[in-house]
């Protein structure tokens, strides 16, 4: 960080030499464990006590998860090049990488419509059984922030025409990235313990 | 007031960040890694192995997957580079979750154990499930008249 | 002294935002700490008088056998708002004004790290409490206990809106909670004065530090169980609906797993208030800081692994039960370890019996009476004949009146002067606590023997031949008496000593934190300048240097100099302070509205799946939506099924509730959507604010 922040916005850092929204942004985390942890735990829990079909392995289909989780990992590893580009000051490539974060977000949303549209084609609703229920709610909260994070990196992206996103303040991008990798593991998680595991017990 | 930072810096180490941002290669090498590792994961399904294989390829896909979730945080996420302060502030969430959900699926009445192998699912079917009895629970009257 | 506005440029300024907030707008947009700690505490000390109405009301129905002062139904909701007050909207906001107004000055800041995430975080607060006291207005205040077990609390066992304010108002609250929590936690890592290094905090900031995080760590859980209920509710999905293999059991671990975490986020922030108290009054030391930290630290660990106490009576198993009872018997440990520190404390002290020192006293004994109870059921065995009796009424009493409340009132009473300006009447605030202490006993103590007699908890009535006639009466008429501590606290802070109480000094206790070493009430900037802290009770040592024991700290205190001579940065521009701004209320009041809708779709999809027979029979019929809304109104106001015979009058009724649910999602959206808005607004606005600067002879004296 360079003083140029500090004098536009001098509450920014603290005594610890680290600036506040990072602290706040890694607290955040640590409660979003917790979050997830609990919706993961409700899944895991209530496998196999589902009383009517269809159950995970009528409908699962790994070759498009996989290509999903593929989608995402990828948009990290655009995220880091973004907020490296922005560290450099180097504004159009970091709007470049920005964007193809935002897009490949989107996609893996668009596989995430597409397998919901197909399950309840299949007859897996909310109310169908337990594991529509569960299955759903986990899945969903998870598009949900990947949604927001879509929405977070799209209004740095057009900030930056407006002179919002500098080299001085990639504080801002940096934390926008710190969620989005933590959604991006969240769903490393969730790719385990829901999907795969299904193969194999 | 502006304190720069450099004032209040006296209990930190001075371990600054923004201190060497990892270049844009090692970026890459561990994209690509990441890749590799969830290339093995989805790979691990197919080959046709035995009842003991099963608890092999759990046990492959558990570590795999700690192992992915464990480098995104440590060099996607910096904590790596990062202050210490804020790897333990993940950690005390990561600690606490991860011992609360292993409790709790633990504690849990389990049609069968989520992480045992399982041939068929024990509930067969239910025909047209019955719709649950809407409450006719009347307590409005209380009063004895 | 005199005031420079930051100069601003762009769209904001049409806002006015006032450079130097005053009047209505200035509450109203206020970003100061100090304020929005008193907007949270007088918030809290109303609810109280509504959380202590109720609970007058429930005792008054259990004074005698087989009364009938008003319906079972308003008695259910009597006591899940009681309680649900009392632990949402007074303790945890009561404690929440404390961490507001005194951790930025006793970490020597001047301000929290963001301040208009903290306005944000009182005004969800106050229209989350807002929401869920609004259903009484419906007659449709939550009825199923503050737990909410299903499947009592499932809609096809509790048709109304009462759930539905519950587990929304709950999930604003929650909302709030979190934010604050982040807040502070950022604020006492990071905006410690040179020197405070976290083991110079005053145990006060510890205590609030742990139960930061404690928020930040349990409140996430409640949220998913919230959600999960209220999806059960209202899109009619399994989680805890037996006929479809859903587990009821499910939702009380989950609960548990945030409740026990929140009672140590009760019981925390007042121990550490304690932890104040004591020292100043005793004019020693803490005894053993290191130890009571690391206790604090421990309990708040340790709460996350024994939430299955609750669920002793549910049937388990052995090896949970066995495994929860020993580590709820191991929490008491570092429980016993803070109480034999306070006692250390007290031990050869010049002890002043101050008000504060006496709710402290108090507290002390009521809350140790509260963890043996607490022992006596963390064995399990022992539990199965106690749990859901007024034995465990007592406890959580003990411990929550007896503890936390008394805990807090010795707050009051301690930073009343600094707060104010002026001292509380010694004379009221020691009526008040023997009110009070006599007041508490004689309510709760007899209801451990009901309850060991076999007294269930929640019961609307009992008869005669149960015999529990006279101990009940006796708890009715401590709780009246308690209630005219209550208002002879209320009387003396809102009006007696805040306009005759004698005029405070900035230390008029001889304190040992650094708030005490700026006037009272303090000015807007806090300090000003930051203080420079060499040695735990820095302020206290700077006073008494004779009494230096410690070698470390006199070493560091040999230098001499005094107490804030320290200039951290010598700046031209003079201090730096906030602007008001409208955007938390603005996006805090998007959310609430949001939240009102989702209230209101309650039950969509049962309801939805009851009538579906008519709604196919009118896509039939060609009839649209809205045809049929129309209709169905008529159907209810002549009472008759129409001439196409698609509605009769219960399927028509059932129309028209639907057709509300699809409204409150509507007013969810847009809620939800002004929500989002106001942050944007928020995120794009410049900090702004003034500068204050100082001229050299006003410089106050010490
Ligand atoms: C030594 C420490 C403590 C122990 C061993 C302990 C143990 C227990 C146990 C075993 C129960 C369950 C009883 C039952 O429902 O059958 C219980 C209930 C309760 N405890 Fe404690 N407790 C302790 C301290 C506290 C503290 C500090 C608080 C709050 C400030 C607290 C608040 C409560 C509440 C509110 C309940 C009742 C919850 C309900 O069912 O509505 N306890 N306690
Ligand atoms: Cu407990």
């Amino acid at each position: 960080m360079s003083s140029e922040v500090l004098l536009d916005n001098p509450h920014e850092m603290g005594c610890t030499g680290l600036p506040h929204r990072k602290i706040l942004m890694w607290a955040f985390l640590a409660s979003d464990c917790m979050f997830f942890g609990s919706l993961i735990s409700t899944y895991l829990v209530y496998r196999g006590h589902s009383t009517d079909h269809p159950l995970p392995e009528d409908i699962f289909d790994i070759p498009l998860t996989s290509t999903s989780s593929f989608v995402l990992l990828l948009s990290s590893w655009l995220m880091v090049l973004a907020l490296s580009a922005i560290q450099k000051g180097k504004l159009w490539e970091f709007r470049l990488w920005t964007l193809g974060v935002a897009f490949f977000g989107s996609i893996f949303l668009g596989f995430q419509v597409y397998e919901f549209t197909h399950f309840v084609h299949s007859g897996l609703t909310l109310k169908q059984n337990l594991f529509g229920s569960t299955f759903f709610v986990l899945t969903g909260t998870h598009g949900c922030h990947v949604a927001i994070g879509v929405l977070w990196l799209m209004s740095l992206f057009f900030y930056s025409f407006i002179g919002g996103v500098t080299k001085e303040r990639s504080l801002d991008v940096e934390i926008a990235g710190l969620y989005w990798h933590f959604v991006d593991i969240v769903w490393i998680v969730i790719f385990t313990a829901v999907y795969l595991l299904e193969y194999i017990i | 007031m502006s304190q720069h930072a450099s004032d209040l810096d006296f209990e930190h180490d001075g371990h600054h960040q923004g201190g060497g941002h990892p270049s844009v290669l090692f970026y890459n090498i561990i994209a690509i890694s990441l890749f590799v590792v969830t290339a093995l994961e989805v790979g691990v399904l197919y080959p046709p192995l035995s009842e003991a294989g099963t608890y092999f390829r759990v046990i492959l896909l558990i570590v795999l997957s700690i192992g992915k979730f464990a480098i995104v945080v440590a060099f996607f996420m910096h904590l790596f580079f990062d202050a210490p302060l804020l790897t333990f502030l993940f950690a005390v969430g990561m600690v606490i979750a991860t011992g609360t959900v292993a409790a709790l699926i633990n504690v849990m009445p389990a049609a069968e154990h989520p992480l045992q192998p399982r041939g068929k699912p024990k509930h067969p079917p239910v025909e047209s499930a019955t719709p649950a009895p809407h409450a006719l629970l009347e307590w409005k009257n209380q009063r004895p008249s | 002294m005199h005031i420079e506005p930051v100069k601003e440029k762009g769209f904001y300024d049409f806002l006015g935002r006032q450079v130097e907030p005053k009047g209505l707008i200035g509450w109203l947009t206020t970003v100061d700490h100090k304020r929005i700690g008193i907007l949270y505490a007088v918030t809290a000390l109303l609810w109280f008088l509504v959380g202590g109405i109720e609970a007058l009301a429930i005792r008054s129905q259990l004074a005698m056998a087989n009364l009938r002062l008003y319906s079972a139904e308003t008695y259910n909701q009597m006591f899940t708002m009681h309680a649900t007050t009392m632990i949402f909207l007074v303790v945890m906001p009561l404690a929440a004004g404390f961490f507001n107004y005194m951790v930025p000055l006793m970490v020597g800041a001047r301000d929290v790290a963001f301040p208009r995430l903290n306005a944000f975080s009182y005004w969800m607060f106050l229209f989350g409490s807002l929401l869920i006291n609004a259903s009484w207005l419906f007659n449709a205040a939550p009825n199923g206990s503050w737990v909410g077990y299903p499947p009592l609390s499932l809609f096809q066992y509790s048709q109304g809106h009462n759930y539905d304010f519950w587990l929304i108002g709950l999930q604003v609250l929650g909302i709030a909670s979190v934010a604050a929590s982040l807040n502070f936690i950022t604020t006492i890592i990071n905006m410690r004065a040179p020197g405070m290094t976290m083991m110079r905090l005053p145990v006060f900031v510890w205590m609030t530090l742990v139960t930061n995080f404690l928020v930040v760590l349990a409140f996430p859980v409640i949220t998913i169980a919230l959600a999960e209920l209220m999806f059960d509710r209202t899109y009619a999905t399994n989680f805890f609906n037996p006929m479809k293999g859903g587990l009821p059991i499910w939702w009380q671990h989950l609960f548990w797993v945030f409740g026990h975490p929140e009672v140590y986020i009760l019981i925390l922030p007042p121990m550490g208030i304690v932890s104040e108290v004591l020292p100043v009054f005793a004019r020693k030391p803490l005894f053993g800081y290191p130890l009571v930290v690391g206790s604090g630290m421990g309990i708040g660990f340790m709460g996350f692994t024994v939430w299955a106490h609750h669920m002793f009576a549910s049937g388990m198993g052995n090896i949970a039960n066995a495994a929860f009872a020993l580590t709820t018997m191991t929490i008491a440990i570092p429980t016993g370890v803070k109480i034999i520190n306070w006692v250390g404390t007290l031990w050869k002290g010049q002890i002043r019996m101050r008000t504060p020192m006496l709710f402290a006293l108090g507290f002390i004994y009521q809350f140790m009476m509260g963890g043996f109870s607490g022992l006596m059921h963390a064995n399990a065995a022992h539990d199965a004949q106690q749990h859901d009796t007024y034995f465990i009424v007592a406890h959580f009493h003990y411990v929550l009146i007896g503890g936390a409340l008394f805990g807090l009132w010795s707050g009051i009473y301690y930073w009343y002067p600094k707060i104010t300006g002026r001292m509380m009447n010694e004379a009221r605030g020691h009526a008040a606590f023997w009110f009070l202490f006599i007041g508490f006993n004689t309510t709760f103590f007899p209801m451990h023997w009901l309850g060991l007699n076999g007294m269930p908890r929640r019961i609307y009535s009992y008869s005669h031949a149960q015999g529990w006639d006279q101990l009940n009466l006796l708890c009715t008429v401590g709780a009246f008496t308690m209630a005219v501590a209550v208002l002879l606290l209320f009387t003396d802070m809102f009006w007696l000593s805040l306009k005759y109480g004698e005029k405070a000094g900035g230390d008029p206790w001889d304190g040992r934190t650094l708030e005490w070493s700026i006037p009272s009430p303090p000015p807007v900037y806090n300090f000003e300048e930051i203080p420079t802290v060499k040695a735990l009770d820095d302020f206290w040592i700077t006073k008494h240097p004779e009494l230096l024991h410690h070698e470390e700290d006199s070493a560091a205190h040999a230098a001499g100099a005094g107490h804030g001579a320290h200039h951290v940065h010598h700046d031209d521009h003079g201090i730096h302070m906030p602007g008001g701004s409208w955007f938390p209320m603005f996006a805090s009041a998007g959310f609430a509205i949001g939240a009102w809708g989702l209230v209101h779709s309650g039950g969509m999809y049962h309801i939805k799946e009851a009538i579906q027979p008519a709604l196919d029979a009118a896509a039939k019929a060609g009839v649209s939506w809205d045809q049929l809304v129309s209709t169905a109104q008529t159907v209810v106001s002549s009472k008759t099924p129409d001439a196409q015979n698609i509605l009769n009058v219960v399927n028509a009724e059932s129309v028209l509730k639907l057709q509300a649910c699809y409204n409150g999602v509507k007013t969810a959206i847009v809620g939800g959507v002004l929500g989002v808005l106001g942050i944007f607004l928020w995120a794009l606005e410049p900090i702004g604010g003034y500068y204050i600067h100082k001229e050299k002879e006003e410089h106050a004296g010490e």
